[in-house]
Parts: structure tokens; C-alpha cells; sequence
């Protein structure tokens, strides 16, 4: 029940704050994430992780027949 | 209002934090406040990257609009991130969201008309505090 509570993000617009219900999915991710902070750089980080780990996936059959 | 998310940005919204801007964001899109726009690339790298939070990806998925770019932008150093270029372009995008404002990535303020903000930026604008006001 504290949780569900905690399913809500705030804005705030001219001083005034704006509870915003979280999406079914974007709550499921929170609720998976519990406890984990990402600073911007780590999440830039992450992403640049992925699109090598897929670069070298793409790469691995040329890598494989010139090595 | 035509907007384009850069991954990280997403990424970041799934983090669970009350003031997470990036989440406001995608509340914002999911309520039929903006149009967000993706190619078959960008949607691709979302499911890359977001694989672990289907429920999240199938929203994704069902709110970006696809669109096929027929030119190759080159105008950012770090070539992957020329793809969200490419669609911000091919639609006339009035912002693209990113944190990554490094150098060799998203680092002007504009390409053409499209604007490249933050999403603490973003959420700044006038025009999205009225959206945001009007919720």
C-alpha cells in the first residue's frame, strides 16, 4: 500500500504541484527498479554499452571469417 | 507538438524517483500531449535497452509514431546518434529530449528547427507548462 502511494510523479507548474499517475508500464518498471538511481551519465553510459554490445553482435560474422 | 525522446531519456524515466522529469515526460506523451516520432532504428535500440520492462516497451512501442527518413544525417560526430537526428528532421520535430549534450553528440542547441533540450529544459517551456497546467 506505501508503494502504490509512490506510483505517482510531481511537476511542478507556477508553483504548484502536479501529481501525475504513473502508466501501468512505467509503474511495473519502477516497482523492477525499486532502490536503483542512475545518475544522467551512468544512463548515458548504459545506452552506449548496448549499442556496442549490438554493434559487435552485427560485426561478430565478418569478424569471425577474417580472423 | 512533434518531439523525439533519445533513449537515455527513457532510461531514465524508469528509475523510480518522484521528481523523475523524464517520467513527466512520457506521462505527458502517453495522455496524447505530444506526438513522439521514431524509425525502425531508434524503436529497435528502445528494445535494446529497455528489454527488461515489456509492459513499458509495448506503451512505448504503441505511442511512437514511425516514420522512414530517406536521407543519412552526418551532422553529429557520434554516428548512432545521427538516427534520432534523422527522424527529428524528416519530421519536423519541434524538440528532441537527450541528457546527452556532450561534445561529438547532441552538442548544439538546434539542428535546423529542431531544438535539443534537456528534460528539465523541456519541461521549462512555456507551451509544456500549459500542457502540463492543463492536466
Amino acid at each position: 500500500m506505501v508503494y502504490l502511494a509512490a506510483m505517482n510523479v510531481n511537476a511542478i507548474v507556477g508553483g504548484k504541484l502536479i501529481k501525475l499517475k504513473l502508466s501501468p508500464g512505467l509503474a511495473a518498471a519502477w516497482k523492477q527498479n525499486k532502490g536503483r538511481h542512475m545518475s544522467e551519465t551512468e544512463a548515458v553510459r548504459f545506452v552506449e554499452t548496448k549499442r556496442r554490445e549490438h554493434a559487435l553482435r552485427q560485426a561478430s560474422p565478418y569478424l569471425a571469417s577474417h580472423s | 507538438m512533434r518531439v523525439i525522446l533519445d533513449t537515455c531519456v527513457l532510461k531514465l524515466a524508469t528509475l523510480p524517483n518522484p521528481e523523475n522529469k523524464a517520467a513527466v515526460i512520457w506521462e505527458l506523451c502517453r495522455r496524447g500531449r505530444f506526438q513522439i516520432f521514431g524509425n525502425p532504428d531508434t524503436l529497435g535500440e528502445y528494445h535494446r535497452v529497455l528489454a527488461n520492462h515489456p509492459l513499458f516497451l509495448e506503451e512505448i512501442q504503441a505511442a511512437v509514431e514511425l516514420c522512414y527518413p530517406f536521407f543519412t544525417a552526418t551532422a553529429i560526430e557520434h554516428e548512432p546518434d545521427n538516427r534520432f537526428l534523422e527522424v527529428a528532421l524528416a519530421v519536423q520535430a519541434d524538440y528532441l529530449i537527450t541528457v546527452n549534450t556532450a561534445r561529438g553528440h547532441f552538442d548544439r542547441k538546434s539542428y535546423e528547427n529542431v531544438r535539443v533540450v534537456t528534460p528539465s529544459e523541456f519541461l521549462k517551456q512555456r507551451e509544456v507548462q500549459l500542457l502540463l497546467a492543463d492536466i
